[in-house]
Protein backbone atom coordinates (compact mmCIF):
# COMPACT_ATOMS: atom_id res chain seq x y z
CA UNK A 1 0.00 0.00 0.00
CA UNK A 2 2.92 2.29 0.76
CA UNK A 3 4.47 1.59 -2.37
CA UNK A 4 1.21 2.96 -3.95
CA UNK A 5 1.29 5.90 -2.35
CA UNK A 6 5.01 6.84 -3.26
CA UNK A 7 4.17 5.62 -6.73
CA UNK A 8 1.10 8.94 -7.31
CA UNK A 9 3.18 10.86 -5.58
CA UNK A 10 6.19 10.01 -7.73
CA UNK A 11 4.33 10.52 -10.23
CA UNK A 12 2.59 14.14 -9.36
CA UNK A 13 6.12 15.12 -9.11
CA UNK A 14 7.82 13.74 -11.74
CA UNK A 15 5.20 12.98 -14.56
CA UNK A 16 6.67 10.41 -17.80
CA UNK A 17 10.09 10.25 -16.34
CA UNK A 18 8.54 7.34 -13.40
CA UNK A 19 6.90 5.19 -16.64
CA UNK A 20 10.38 4.17 -17.33
CA UNK A 21 11.31 2.91 -13.69
CA UNK A 22 7.86 0.93 -12.77
CA UNK A 23 7.94 -1.64 -15.45
CA UNK A 24 11.57 -2.60 -14.56
CA UNK A 25 10.57 -2.82 -11.05
CA UNK A 26 7.24 -4.77 -11.70
CA UNK A 27 9.77 -7.63 -14.02
CA UNK A 28 11.91 -7.49 -10.46
CA UNK A 29 8.62 -8.44 -9.15
CA UNK A 30 7.74 -10.90 -11.18
CA UNK A 31 11.07 -12.92 -11.49
CA UNK A 32 11.40 -13.49 -7.45
CA UNK A 33 7.82 -14.71 -7.27
CA UNK A 34 8.67 -17.35 -10.59
CA UNK A 35 12.12 -19.13 -10.03
CA UNK A 36 10.90 -21.86 -12.62
CA UNK A 37 10.74 -20.73 -15.77
CA UNK A 38 8.10 -22.03 -18.45
CA UNK A 39 8.57 -24.26 -21.41
CA UNK A 40 5.36 -23.58 -22.94
CA UNK A 41 4.21 -26.89 -23.33
CA UNK A 42 1.18 -28.76 -22.40
CA UNK A 43 0.08 -31.27 -20.70
CA UNK A 44 -3.23 -33.09 -20.91
CA UNK A 45 -5.02 -35.78 -18.76
CA UNK A 46 -7.78 -38.47 -19.32
CA UNK A 47 -11.18 -37.52 -18.87
CA UNK A 48 -11.63 -40.51 -17.18
CA UNK A 49 -9.16 -38.93 -14.29
CA UNK A 50 -9.61 -36.42 -11.67
CA UNK A 51 -6.73 -35.12 -10.02
CA UNK A 52 -7.66 -34.89 -6.06
CA UNK A 53 -5.81 -32.81 -3.91
CA UNK A 54 -6.68 -31.55 0.09
CA UNK A 55 -5.26 -28.89 1.86
CA UNK A 56 -5.78 -27.81 5.63
CA UNK A 57 -7.64 -24.59 6.61
CA UNK A 58 -4.20 -22.46 5.65
CA UNK A 59 -3.91 -24.12 2.18
CA UNK A 60 -1.15 -26.40 2.68
CA UNK A 61 -1.23 -29.25 1.13
CA UNK A 62 -2.69 -32.70 2.98
CA UNK A 63 -3.21 -35.27 0.44
CA UNK A 64 -2.07 -35.44 -3.59
CA UNK A 65 -3.46 -38.52 -5.58
CA UNK A 66 -0.91 -40.21 -8.00
CA UNK A 67 -2.67 -38.38 -11.31
CA UNK A 68 -1.86 -34.94 -9.61
CA UNK A 69 1.66 -36.06 -8.93
CA UNK A 70 2.01 -37.13 -12.37
CA UNK A 71 0.73 -34.35 -14.05
CA UNK A 72 2.56 -31.87 -11.73
CA UNK A 73 5.52 -33.78 -11.91
CA UNK A 74 6.11 -33.78 -8.33
CA UNK A 75 6.49 -36.65 -5.72
CA UNK A 76 3.85 -36.84 -2.82
CA UNK A 77 6.93 -35.79 -0.75
CA UNK A 78 7.62 -32.74 -2.43
CA UNK A 79 3.72 -31.79 -2.20
CA UNK A 80 2.63 -32.70 1.09
CA UNK A 81 3.22 -30.01 3.74
CA UNK A 82 3.49 -27.16 0.66
CA UNK A 83 1.35 -24.27 -0.21
CA UNK A 84 -1.30 -25.81 -2.86
CA UNK A 85 0.09 -22.39 -4.79
CA UNK A 86 3.21 -24.31 -5.72
CA UNK A 87 1.10 -25.17 -8.91
CA UNK A 88 0.34 -21.72 -9.66
CA UNK A 89 1.27 -20.49 -13.00
CA UNK A 90 2.02 -16.47 -13.69
CA UNK A 91 -0.14 -16.21 -16.26
CA UNK A 92 -3.20 -17.15 -14.07
CA UNK A 93 -5.04 -13.74 -12.76
CA UNK A 94 -4.29 -13.08 -9.24
CA UNK A 95 -8.48 -12.24 -8.94
CA UNK A 96 -9.63 -15.75 -9.57
CA UNK A 97 -7.99 -17.63 -6.63
CA UNK A 98 -9.53 -14.78 -4.57
CA UNK A 99 -12.64 -15.28 -5.59
CA UNK A 100 -11.97 -18.72 -5.24
CA UNK A 101 -10.65 -18.34 -1.30
CA UNK A 102 -13.55 -16.17 -0.60
CA UNK A 103 -15.92 -18.33 -1.68
CA UNK A 104 -14.92 -21.22 0.13
CA UNK A 105 -13.85 -19.22 3.22
CA UNK A 106 -17.75 -18.45 3.17
CA UNK A 107 -18.57 -22.36 3.24
CA UNK A 108 -19.52 -22.68 -0.24
CA UNK A 109 -18.50 -24.87 -3.27
CA UNK A 110 -16.61 -22.66 -5.93
CA UNK A 111 -15.56 -23.73 -9.97
CA UNK A 112 -12.82 -22.48 -11.95
CA UNK A 113 -10.72 -23.49 -15.07
CA UNK A 114 -7.11 -22.83 -13.88
CA UNK A 115 -3.79 -22.93 -15.51
CA UNK A 116 -1.73 -25.11 -13.53
CA UNK A 117 2.40 -25.43 -13.72
CA UNK A 118 3.69 -28.54 -13.49
CA UNK A 119 7.93 -29.11 -11.68
CA UNK A 120 9.36 -28.37 -14.99
CA UNK A 121 7.49 -25.15 -16.17
CA UNK A 122 5.18 -27.40 -18.61
CA UNK A 123 1.38 -25.93 -17.91
CA UNK A 124 -1.89 -27.89 -18.03
CA UNK A 125 -5.32 -26.56 -17.68
CA UNK A 126 -7.68 -27.77 -14.95
CA UNK A 127 -11.53 -27.66 -14.70
CA UNK A 128 -11.75 -27.20 -10.33
CA UNK A 129 -13.82 -28.09 -8.51
CA UNK A 130 -12.87 -26.77 -4.61
CA UNK A 131 -15.03 -27.55 -1.49
CA UNK A 132 -14.67 -27.32 2.42
CA UNK A 133 -15.27 -30.32 4.67
CA UNK A 134 -17.01 -29.44 8.05
CA UNK A 135 -16.84 -31.00 10.98
CA UNK A 136 -19.81 -32.01 13.00
CA UNK A 137 -20.61 -28.34 14.40
CA UNK A 138 -20.22 -27.41 10.61
CA UNK A 139 -16.41 -25.38 10.84
CA UNK A 140 -14.35 -25.56 8.02
CA UNK A 141 -11.52 -28.50 9.05
CA UNK A 142 -10.25 -28.72 5.30
CA UNK A 143 -10.55 -28.01 1.52
CA UNK A 144 -10.78 -29.90 -1.05
CA UNK A 145 -10.13 -30.17 -5.19
CA UNK A 146 -11.23 -32.50 -7.62
CA UNK A 147 -9.82 -30.98 -10.70
CA UNK A 148 -11.39 -32.61 -14.17
CA UNK A 149 -9.86 -32.80 -17.74
CA UNK A 150 -11.38 -29.20 -19.27
CA UNK A 151 -12.88 -29.45 -22.87
CA UNK A 152 -11.13 -27.31 -25.48
CA UNK A 153 -14.38 -25.54 -26.08
CA UNK A 154 -14.48 -24.40 -22.69
CA UNK A 155 -10.87 -23.02 -22.42
CA UNK A 156 -11.57 -21.15 -25.82
CA UNK A 157 -14.31 -19.08 -23.99
CA UNK A 158 -11.90 -18.88 -20.44
CA UNK A 159 -8.74 -17.76 -21.79
CA UNK A 160 -9.19 -14.44 -23.60
CA UNK A 161 -11.46 -13.38 -20.46
CA UNK A 162 -8.40 -14.51 -18.28
CA UNK A 163 -6.19 -12.08 -20.91
CA UNK A 164 -8.23 -9.21 -19.90
CA UNK A 165 -7.90 -9.72 -16.30
CA UNK A 166 -4.20 -10.26 -16.65
CA UNK A 167 -3.91 -7.11 -18.77
CA UNK A 168 -5.20 -5.30 -16.11
CA UNK A 169 -3.69 -6.53 -13.10
CA UNK A 170 0.08 -5.67 -15.24
CA UNK A 171 -0.50 -2.40 -14.55
CA UNK A 172 -0.20 -2.63 -10.63
CA UNK A 173 2.55 -3.97 -8.22
CA UNK A 174 1.62 -5.45 -5.87
CA UNK A 175 -0.79 -8.55 -5.84
CA UNK A 176 -3.29 -6.86 -3.87
CA UNK A 177 -3.38 -3.75 -5.97
CA UNK A 178 -3.96 -6.68 -8.68
CA UNK A 179 -6.93 -8.35 -7.79
CA UNK A 180 -8.43 -5.16 -6.62
CA UNK A 181 -8.55 -3.67 -10.13
CA UNK A 182 -9.18 -7.10 -11.98
CA UNK A 183 -11.60 -8.25 -9.50
CA UNK A 184 -14.24 -5.55 -10.25
CA UNK A 185 -13.61 -6.86 -14.29
CA UNK A 186 -14.52 -9.81 -13.73
CA UNK A 187 -17.79 -9.11 -11.67
CA UNK A 188 -18.29 -6.75 -15.05
CA UNK A 189 -17.68 -9.49 -17.62
CA UNK A 190 -20.55 -11.70 -15.53
CA UNK A 191 -23.33 -8.59 -15.44
CA UNK A 192 -22.75 -8.32 -18.82
CA UNK A 193 -23.27 -12.00 -19.62
CA UNK A 194 -26.13 -11.77 -17.47
CA UNK A 195 -24.97 -14.59 -15.31
CA UNK A 196 -23.90 -15.34 -11.75
CA UNK A 197 -20.00 -16.98 -11.48
CA UNK A 198 -21.74 -20.21 -11.28
CA UNK A 199 -24.18 -20.43 -13.91
CA UNK A 200 -21.46 -18.73 -15.73
CA UNK A 201 -19.04 -21.88 -15.28
CA UNK A 202 -21.79 -24.46 -15.85
CA UNK A 203 -22.49 -22.66 -19.33
CA UNK A 204 -19.53 -22.68 -20.93
CA UNK A 205 -18.87 -26.26 -19.52
CA UNK A 206 -20.31 -28.56 -22.19
CA UNK A 207 -22.75 -31.25 -20.75
CA UNK A 208 -21.21 -34.62 -21.06
CA UNK A 209 -24.56 -36.48 -21.23
CA UNK A 210 -25.06 -34.96 -24.40
CA UNK A 211 -22.77 -37.11 -26.03
CA UNK A 212 -24.39 -40.02 -24.57
CA UNK A 213 -27.11 -42.21 -25.27
CA UNK A 214 -30.26 -40.89 -22.34
CA UNK A 215 -30.05 -42.85 -19.25
CA UNK A 216 -33.14 -44.98 -19.24
CA UNK A 217 -33.01 -46.03 -15.75
CA UNK A 218 -30.74 -48.70 -13.57
CA UNK A 219 -30.97 -51.73 -15.08
CA UNK A 220 -30.01 -54.67 -13.07
CA UNK A 221 -27.06 -56.83 -14.49
CA UNK B 1 -6.64 -35.46 12.63
CA UNK B 2 -3.34 -35.46 14.80
CA UNK B 3 -2.10 -38.83 13.62
CA UNK B 4 -2.69 -37.30 10.63
CA UNK B 5 -1.11 -34.39 10.59
CA UNK B 6 1.94 -35.79 11.86
CA UNK B 7 1.97 -38.00 9.33
CA UNK B 8 2.02 -34.70 7.00
CA UNK B 9 4.87 -33.04 8.47
CA UNK B 10 6.84 -36.15 9.50
CA UNK B 11 9.58 -37.60 7.42
CA UNK B 12 8.27 -40.99 5.36
CA UNK B 13 7.37 -43.87 7.94
CA UNK B 14 8.79 -47.17 7.40
CA UNK B 15 6.21 -49.83 8.21
CA UNK B 16 6.29 -53.32 7.40
CA UNK B 17 3.52 -55.00 5.97
CA UNK B 18 1.71 -56.01 9.05
CA UNK B 19 1.59 -52.43 9.90
CA UNK B 20 0.33 -51.00 6.46
CA UNK B 21 -2.53 -53.59 6.86
CA UNK B 22 -3.13 -51.86 10.05
CA UNK B 23 -3.16 -48.66 7.77
CA UNK B 24 -5.44 -49.86 5.07
CA UNK B 25 -7.35 -51.27 7.87
CA UNK B 26 -7.95 -47.71 9.90
CA UNK B 27 -8.46 -45.92 6.64
CA UNK B 28 -11.56 -48.35 5.22
CA UNK B 29 -13.06 -48.51 8.65
CA UNK B 30 -13.62 -44.89 8.61
CA UNK B 31 -14.54 -44.96 5.53
CA UNK B 32 -17.42 -47.77 6.12
CA UNK B 33 -18.40 -45.21 9.17
CA UNK B 34 -18.66 -42.65 6.49
CA UNK B 35 -15.52 -40.51 6.30
CA UNK B 36 -14.51 -40.22 3.35
CA UNK B 37 -11.36 -37.69 4.18
CA UNK B 38 -8.89 -40.49 5.39
CA UNK B 39 -6.30 -41.75 2.88
CA UNK B 40 -3.07 -43.34 3.39
CA UNK B 41 -0.03 -41.29 2.97
CA UNK B 42 3.87 -41.97 2.11
CA UNK B 43 3.07 -45.15 0.42
CA UNK B 44 6.63 -46.82 0.18
CA UNK B 45 5.38 -50.48 0.77
CA UNK B 46 6.79 -53.46 -1.56
CA UNK B 47 5.11 -52.70 -5.27
CA UNK B 48 1.81 -55.32 -4.75
CA UNK B 49 1.37 -54.03 -1.36
CA UNK B 50 1.63 -50.51 -2.72
CA UNK B 51 -0.75 -51.02 -5.33
CA UNK B 52 -3.29 -52.03 -3.08
CA UNK B 53 -2.69 -49.43 -0.93
CA UNK B 54 -3.29 -46.70 -4.20
CA UNK B 55 -6.44 -48.64 -5.04
CA UNK B 56 -7.56 -47.77 -1.75
CA UNK B 57 -6.51 -44.08 -1.91
CA UNK B 58 -8.19 -44.11 -5.81
CA UNK B 59 -11.65 -45.88 -4.80
CA UNK B 60 -12.13 -43.28 -2.15
CA UNK B 61 -11.48 -40.56 -4.35
CA UNK B 62 -13.71 -41.63 -6.60
CA UNK B 63 -16.56 -42.34 -4.12
CA UNK B 64 -15.30 -39.27 -2.28
CA UNK B 65 -15.25 -36.97 -5.50
CA UNK B 66 -18.72 -38.75 -6.51
CA UNK B 67 -20.67 -37.94 -2.72
CA UNK B 68 -19.30 -34.32 -3.62
CA UNK B 69 -20.90 -33.84 -6.76
CA UNK B 70 -23.88 -35.70 -5.84
CA UNK B 71 -24.74 -33.41 -2.32
CA UNK B 72 -23.95 -30.50 -4.34
CA UNK B 73 -26.25 -30.95 -7.44
CA UNK B 74 -29.21 -31.73 -4.87
CA UNK B 75 -28.35 -29.16 -2.36
CA UNK B 76 -28.27 -26.71 -5.36
CA UNK B 77 -31.86 -28.44 -6.89
CA UNK B 78 -33.20 -27.95 -3.49
CA UNK B 79 -32.95 -23.79 -3.70
CA UNK B 80 -33.83 -24.15 -7.09
CA UNK B 81 -30.66 -23.89 -9.11
CA UNK B 82 -30.81 -26.59 -11.39
CA UNK B 83 -27.63 -25.39 -13.54
CA UNK B 84 -25.81 -27.46 -11.08
CA UNK B 85 -25.70 -30.50 -12.51
CA UNK B 86 -23.30 -33.58 -11.57
CA UNK B 87 -19.95 -33.43 -13.27
CA UNK B 88 -19.59 -36.77 -15.54
CA UNK B 89 -15.98 -36.25 -15.56
CA UNK B 90 -14.68 -38.84 -14.10
CA UNK B 91 -17.51 -40.91 -12.82
CA UNK B 92 -17.73 -44.66 -14.42
CA UNK B 93 -19.59 -47.56 -13.94
CA UNK B 94 -22.19 -47.46 -11.01
CA UNK B 95 -21.16 -43.97 -10.09
CA UNK B 96 -21.67 -42.98 -13.63
CA UNK B 97 -25.16 -44.43 -13.75
CA UNK B 98 -26.14 -42.46 -10.73
CA UNK B 99 -25.17 -39.73 -11.81
CA UNK B 100 -27.12 -39.57 -14.83
CA UNK B 101 -30.34 -40.60 -12.68
CA UNK B 102 -29.51 -37.64 -10.27
CA UNK B 103 -28.87 -35.32 -13.61
CA UNK B 104 -32.13 -36.79 -15.38
CA UNK B 105 -33.69 -35.87 -11.86
CA UNK B 106 -33.05 -32.94 -11.67
CA UNK B 107 -33.44 -31.92 -15.33
CA UNK B 108 -37.12 -33.07 -14.90
CA UNK B 109 -37.35 -31.16 -11.37
CA UNK B 110 -36.47 -27.50 -13.28
CA UNK B 111 -39.11 -28.68 -16.31
CA UNK B 112 -41.53 -28.81 -13.58
CA UNK B 113 -40.59 -26.16 -11.50
CA UNK B 114 -40.78 -24.04 -14.78
CA UNK B 115 -44.12 -25.35 -15.71
CA UNK B 116 -45.29 -23.93 -12.07
CA UNK B 117 -44.02 -20.75 -12.83
CA UNK B 118 -45.89 -20.16 -16.08
CA UNK B 119 -49.01 -21.79 -14.47
CA UNK B 120 -48.29 -19.49 -11.73
CA UNK B 121 -48.25 -16.30 -13.99
CA UNK B 122 -51.34 -17.27 -16.05
CA UNK B 123 -53.02 -17.55 -12.55
CA UNK B 124 -52.26 -14.14 -11.37
CA UNK B 125 -53.32 -12.87 -14.84
CA UNK B 126 -56.40 -14.35 -14.59
CA UNK B 127 -56.88 -12.67 -11.11
CA UNK B 128 -56.13 -9.24 -12.54
CA UNK B 129 -59.13 -10.21 -15.54
CA UNK B 130 -61.48 -11.02 -12.79
CA UNK B 131 -60.66 -7.70 -10.79
CA UNK B 132 -61.43 -5.91 -13.53
CA UNK B 133 -64.98 -7.64 -14.35
CA UNK B 134 -65.68 -7.33 -10.72
CA UNK B 135 -64.94 -3.36 -10.72
CA UNK B 136 -67.13 -3.35 -14.24
CA UNK B 137 -70.02 -5.22 -12.17
CA UNK B 138 -69.43 -2.76 -8.94
CA UNK B 139 -70.16 -0.17 -11.79
CA UNK B 140 -72.80 -1.15 -13.12
CA UNK B 141 -74.80 -1.98 -10.28
CA UNK B 142 -73.82 1.93 -9.38
CA UNK B 143 -75.38 2.77 -13.09
CA UNK B 144 -78.51 0.65 -11.69
CA UNK B 145 -79.02 2.17 -9.10
CA UNK B 146 -79.19 5.83 -10.91
CA UNK B 147 -81.60 4.65 -13.50
CA UNK B 148 -84.04 3.46 -9.96
CA UNK B 149 -83.66 7.14 -8.55
CA UNK B 150 -84.15 8.86 -11.81
CA UNK B 151 -87.34 6.43 -12.54
CA UNK B 152 -88.46 7.60 -9.05
CA UNK B 153 -88.43 10.95 -9.42
CA UNK B 154 -90.01 10.41 -13.25
CA UNK B 155 -92.44 8.73 -11.39
CA UNK B 156 -93.12 12.06 -8.09
CA UNK B 157 -93.41 13.92 -11.99
CA UNK B 158 -96.03 12.44 -12.82
CA UNK B 159 -98.35 12.45 -9.94
CA UNK B 160 -97.50 16.02 -9.12
CA UNK B 161 -98.76 16.14 -13.17
CA UNK B 162 -101.34 14.58 -12.64
CA UNK B 163 -103.03 16.23 -9.84
CA UNK B 164 -101.74 19.50 -11.57
CA UNK B 165 -104.35 18.54 -14.89
CA UNK B 166 -106.93 17.66 -12.21
CA UNK B 167 -106.87 21.29 -10.88
CA UNK B 168 -106.68 22.68 -14.54
CA UNK B 169 -109.93 20.88 -15.69
CA UNK B 170 -111.59 22.15 -12.68
CA UNK B 171 -111.07 25.30 -13.42
CA UNK B 172 -111.93 24.80 -17.17
CA UNK B 173 -114.97 23.38 -15.78
CA UNK B 174 -115.44 26.74 -13.74
CA UNK B 175 -114.88 29.48 -17.04
CA UNK B 176 -117.67 27.27 -19.24
CA UNK B 177 -117.83 27.03 -22.66
CA UNK B 178 -114.38 29.51 -23.04
CA UNK B 179 -112.96 26.97 -21.14
CA UNK B 180 -113.63 23.44 -22.88
CA UNK B 181 -110.31 24.12 -24.96
CA UNK B 182 -108.33 24.10 -22.41
CA UNK B 183 -110.53 21.66 -20.46
CA UNK B 184 -109.85 18.86 -23.54
CA UNK B 185 -105.53 19.69 -23.03
CA UNK B 186 -105.71 19.33 -19.45
CA UNK B 187 -107.21 15.71 -20.10
CA UNK B 188 -104.77 14.85 -22.28
CA UNK B 189 -101.98 16.46 -20.11
CA UNK B 190 -103.50 13.57 -17.37
CA UNK B 191 -103.64 10.88 -19.80
CA UNK B 192 -100.00 11.57 -20.49
CA UNK B 193 -99.05 11.73 -16.63
CA UNK B 194 -100.49 8.74 -15.86
CA UNK B 195 -98.74 6.69 -18.58
CA UNK B 196 -95.33 8.10 -17.91
CA UNK B 197 -96.36 7.08 -13.99
CA UNK B 198 -97.03 3.45 -15.43
CA UNK B 199 -93.38 3.65 -17.69
CA UNK B 200 -91.87 4.57 -14.24
CA UNK B 201 -93.21 1.39 -12.43
CA UNK B 202 -92.26 -0.71 -14.96
CA UNK B 203 -88.73 0.68 -15.41
CA UNK B 204 -88.58 0.15 -11.43
CA UNK B 205 -89.59 -3.06 -11.41
CA UNK B 206 -86.80 -4.09 -14.27
CA UNK B 207 -84.36 -2.41 -12.09
CA UNK B 208 -85.65 -4.77 -9.59
CA UNK B 209 -84.53 -7.88 -11.70
CA UNK B 210 -81.26 -6.03 -12.45
CA UNK B 211 -80.84 -5.42 -9.41
CA UNK B 212 -81.36 -8.72 -8.44
CA UNK B 213 -79.07 -10.72 -11.34
CA UNK B 214 -76.18 -8.32 -10.44
CA UNK B 215 -76.44 -9.19 -7.34
CA UNK B 216 -76.06 -12.62 -7.86
CA UNK B 217 -73.40 -12.00 -10.85
CA UNK B 218 -70.97 -10.65 -8.06
CA UNK B 219 -71.26 -13.30 -5.80
CA UNK B 220 -70.69 -15.78 -8.00
CA UNK B 221 -67.78 -14.06 -9.21
CA UNK B 222 -66.75 -13.43 -5.48
CA UNK B 223 -66.50 -16.69 -5.45
CA UNK B 224 -64.48 -17.64 -8.20
CA UNK B 225 -62.38 -15.10 -7.23
CA UNK B 226 -62.03 -16.38 -3.76
CA UNK B 227 -60.69 -19.89 -5.44
CA UNK B 228 -58.24 -18.21 -7.68
CA UNK B 229 -56.62 -15.91 -5.29
CA UNK B 230 -56.85 -18.87 -2.42
CA UNK B 231 -54.61 -20.72 -5.11
CA UNK B 232 -51.61 -18.12 -4.72
CA UNK B 233 -48.41 -19.30 -4.00
CA UNK B 234 -48.13 -18.91 0.48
Amino acid sequence: MAGRISYSRIQKSFGSLVFRTIPVRMSVATKIADPVRLTGRARTFSPDEIIVSKTDTKGRITYANRVFQRIAGYTEEELLGKAHNIVRHPAMPRCVFKYLWDTLASGNEVFAYVLNRAKCGDHYWVFAHVTPTFDAQHRIISYHSNRRSPAASALAKIEPIYAKLLEVEKRHVLPRDQWAASLPVLVDTLKQAGMSYDEFVFSITPDATATRPAFTGAKPR
Amino acid sequence: MSTFATQISGAPVHRDTQAWIDEAVRVCKAASQGDLEARILHINAEPQLAELLHGINHMLDMTDAFVREATASLEFAGQGKFFRRVLLEGMLGSFRRAADSINAATLQMHRECNELDAAERRRLELEADFNRVREMVTGFVGAISKIEQMSRAINKLADQTSLLSLNASIEAARVGDAGRGFGVVATEVKKLANEAAKASVEIQGSVKELCTSADSTRKAIDAIWQVIHSQSKP
